[in-house]
């Protein structure tokens, strides 16, 4: 019986730093199934084609969908792809990691190449944007647009360890494969390791001119922010033992000399004992071989009795070095009603911490929620002041101010919209998702001062704060070019519309005017 | 009025070092450092540069025969000298800014006359003379600068790191938001209002 040729291929936009660790994993599951497979990284390979890496970030605005792909860029990309028509055509089936909603483009466009040019070859989508959808009763997700149009035979939902052998022994009818009904793995320390054989490793644009890949710590997450869609791909919590993970990374280093890591995880400390379990057996190694470990990913501030003594003074010791902090908003009431659970005291005391022990901290925030009032902004512009000497001193490197809210599919915040009365501005269809409306200009009757022209004014304000008092905004230029695009829509529709009226949208039960 | 601390440490040889620290060229402080030594001093700043001195006075190299230096078969047993092991303004680190610039130092007498004048050192005081740096107001913002701000370079806007506290294109789209937001509320006020009440 001649053997199935499998290929696993990643798609932009990932990231071009580290190789792409779930095809790293697939790989590895395909072949301890006992089925031949390689890997193609389309992701670095068109960062490469391109020569200048200016041309691969410009697209970022068109993966999240803030503005349309021009011709020209278009071409380009189908040109690239075809010149991988040889290479595909080798292989009987393809699997295709859609990463999330910014791989959605991308991925249908290589799927319409290989239906039209390499149609026997048998199409499989796995990865977290194979369930990314719109809000509202109804949305379709993607794997299913892309089924409905013929674009992919096969599509797996949740995690794919298991799910995907099954799809190699052609069991089709279980659940995860062509349903959204996915069964999550309880046990991660027995899965397979990600295989970076598969890989070029030199093809990667290391930060640092260090290797440095990725490492899985947990799935899913203990905290259940309103506004995050994480438990809609891991609705529950599971972690590695601390033993298994520093395990992993010790290995990585005596065979490969890794000694960067970068997390995963939606919360590296979402287990505080299995985190502080890796923490003490890495800083032992560390010590011991003065290796040099260094590693990053998310965490969750804590209030400090959560937390056991001089627990910051080992992370150090173990490599800890850049964590990246959901911190929201300065307003510890809006920062509660996010599900966040902890204040701006806890915050302080972390920063004294970080300081301290030459940890750095990245905040990522949210601001206009759905419950902002004026006196919360104002909690918020209080921050700049405040801290800006964790800013002087290195311990806060970066600060992402977003783009204001805007609500996704599943998550706490989306079921909120009936119970706020949130309705949307129809300013027409999403410009990456054409099939469904743009819904990123809302408004709320339980809070309608806040309304799209208030959001935007507030976070106009709070960004020049943050400049005035020279905190490191990162992203900042795209966040405000989002702004504007939501300014000029707005401007637009209010200028359009004449006699406002709300109209439920009987399909998803959205309220919209027009 | 700014805090300034030194954690120090005085290694002595026939007496125990002495810390000069001159504010604006004016000295704020001028005494011997015995061993582990912690220096508070509250400057008062101007609006334009002012200048932190810290240095060391009063080692001897020969004159009248004394040495503040003991060595016996080329191996040095004592040498007066102080080492800076942190100086923080606002409890912000400025060491690294202090040994950005060469240690000046102060010919003594007894030096060789083609003594090297300046020297790139690491927060060690081995010589008469002084490290010096130069900041502004508003404090943070400076020492920001200074510290962390490099020249901006094209990379992923995922991980530009380099483009940290460079704010000129920000200002201008922001600029551009708010015009936006005036013709709003000039123009559609009342349409605002509409809508909120449909």
């Amino acid at each position: 019986m001649t053997l199935i040729q499998n290929l696993v291929i990643s798609v932009p936009r990932l990231e071009i730093h580290r190789p792409p660790i779930s095809t790293a994993i697939v790989c590895n599951v395909i072949k301890q199934a006992g089925h031949p497979v390689e890997a193609l990284d389309l992701n670095i390979k068109f960062f490469n084609y391109l020569e200048d890496s200016e041309k691969f970030y410009d697209l970022d605005d068109v993966w999240a969908g803030e503005r349309p792909i021009t011709k020209e860029e278009k071409l380009s990309i189908e040109k690239f792809i075809s010149e991988y028509e040889t290479e595909i055509g080798k292989y009987d089936r393809v699997f295709i990691s859609v990463f999330g909603s910014w791989c959605h483009m991308f991925t249908e466009m290589v799927c319409k190449f290989i239906r039209k040019q390499l149609p026997n070859i048998e199409i499989v989508l796995g990865g977290q944007g194979v369930l990314t959808a719109t809000i509202g009763k109804n949305a379709k997700h993607f794997g299913q647009i892309m089924k409905d149009a013929g674009l992919c035979d096969t599509f797996i939902t949740g995690e794919g360890e298991k799910t995907i052998v099954e799809v190699l022994n052609k069991n089709l009818d279980v659940p995860g494969v062509n349903n959204v009904d996915f069964k999550q793995l309880n046990e991660l320390d027995n899965l397979p390791f990600p295989d970076y054989g598969f890989y070029h490793l030199d093809e990667y644009d290391y930060l640092n001119e260090e290797k440095e890949v990725f490492i899985v710590g947990s799935r899913g997450c203990v905290r259940r922010c309103t506004y995050c869609d994480v438990a809609r791909y891991w609705p529950n919590f599971r972690f590695r033992s601390g033993e298994n993970l520093a395990t992993e990374m010790i290995s990585h280093y005596e065979h490969h000399g890794i000694k960067r890591f970068y997390f995963t995880d939606s919360l590296i400390n979402g287990s505080i004992k299995a985190f502080h379990d890796m923490c003490n057996q890495l800083a032992e190694y560390n010590d011991k071989h003065n290796v040099g470990f260094k590693w990053g990913g998310q965490i969750i501030f804590r209030p400090p009795k959560q937390l056991p003594k001089d627990h910051y003074e080992l992370v150090a010791k173990a490599g800890g070095d850049l964590f990246l902090v959901g911190y929201e908003t300065g307003s510890d009431k809006v920062r509660w009603e996010m599900d966040k659970k902890f204040s701006n005291d806890d915050t302080e005391w972390q920063l004294e911490e970080f300081s301290k022990h030459g940890l750095h901290a990245m905040f990522l925030m949210v601001t206009g929620y759905l419950t902002e009032t004026i006196q919360d902004h104002h909690e918020t512009l209080k921050i700049f002041k405040r801290w800006q000497r964790f800013v002087a001193d290195g311990t806060i490197t970066q600060i992402d101010l977003g783009a204001t809210l805007y609500f996704l599919a599943d998550t706490p915040l989306a079921r909120m919209i009936d119970s706020h009365q949130v309705y949307f501005l129809d300013v027409g269809a999403d410009i990456e998702d054409k099939q469904n409306k743009n819904n990123r200009l809302w408004q709320s009757k339980t809070n309608p001062t806040l309304d799209v022209a208030e959001r935007l004014r507030r976070q106009i304000e709070i960004h020049r704060t943050a400049i005035k008092y020279n905190w490191p905004v990162s992203r900042g230029v795209n966040r405000v070019r989002t702004l504007k695009v939501m300014a000029k829509l707005y401007h637009d529709f209010l200028k359009n519309v004449q006699d406002p009226k709300m109209i439920e949208d009987a399909k998803t039960g959205l309220r919209w005017v027009s | 009025m700014i805090n300034l601390r030194i954690d120090a440490v005085g290694n002595f040889c026939n007496h125990w070092p002495t810390l000069v620290v001159h504010h604006n060229h004016d000295v704020i402080f001028n005494a011997q450092i015995e061993q582990q030594q912690t220096v508070q001093l509250l400057l008062e700043p101007n609006e334009q540069d002012n200048h932190i001195h810290i240095g060391m006075t009063g080692k001897m190299f020969g004159a009248d025969n004394i040495y503040d230096t003991k060595a016996i078969d080329g191996k040095i047993l004592q040498d007066l000298s102080i080492d800076l092991k942190k100086v923080t303004l606002e409890d912000v680190d400025i060491l690294d800014l202090l040994i950005r610039n060469d240690f000046q130092i102060q010919h003594t007498e007894g030096m060789a006359e083609d003594h090297v004048k300046t020297m790139q050192c690491q927060g060690e005081i081995c010589f008469n003379g002084h490290y010096f740096m130069t900041y502004r107001l508003p404090l943070y913002n400076y020492l920001t600068n200074a510290k962390w701000k490099v020249p901006s370079k094209n990379v992923s806007r995922h991980s530009n790191t380099t483009t940290r506290f460079h704010y000129e294109d920000h200002a201008k789209e922001l600029d551009e938001i708010e015009s936006i937001l005036d013709d709003i509320d000039t123009k559609f006020s009342d349409i605002r209002s509409k809508i909120r009440d449909s």
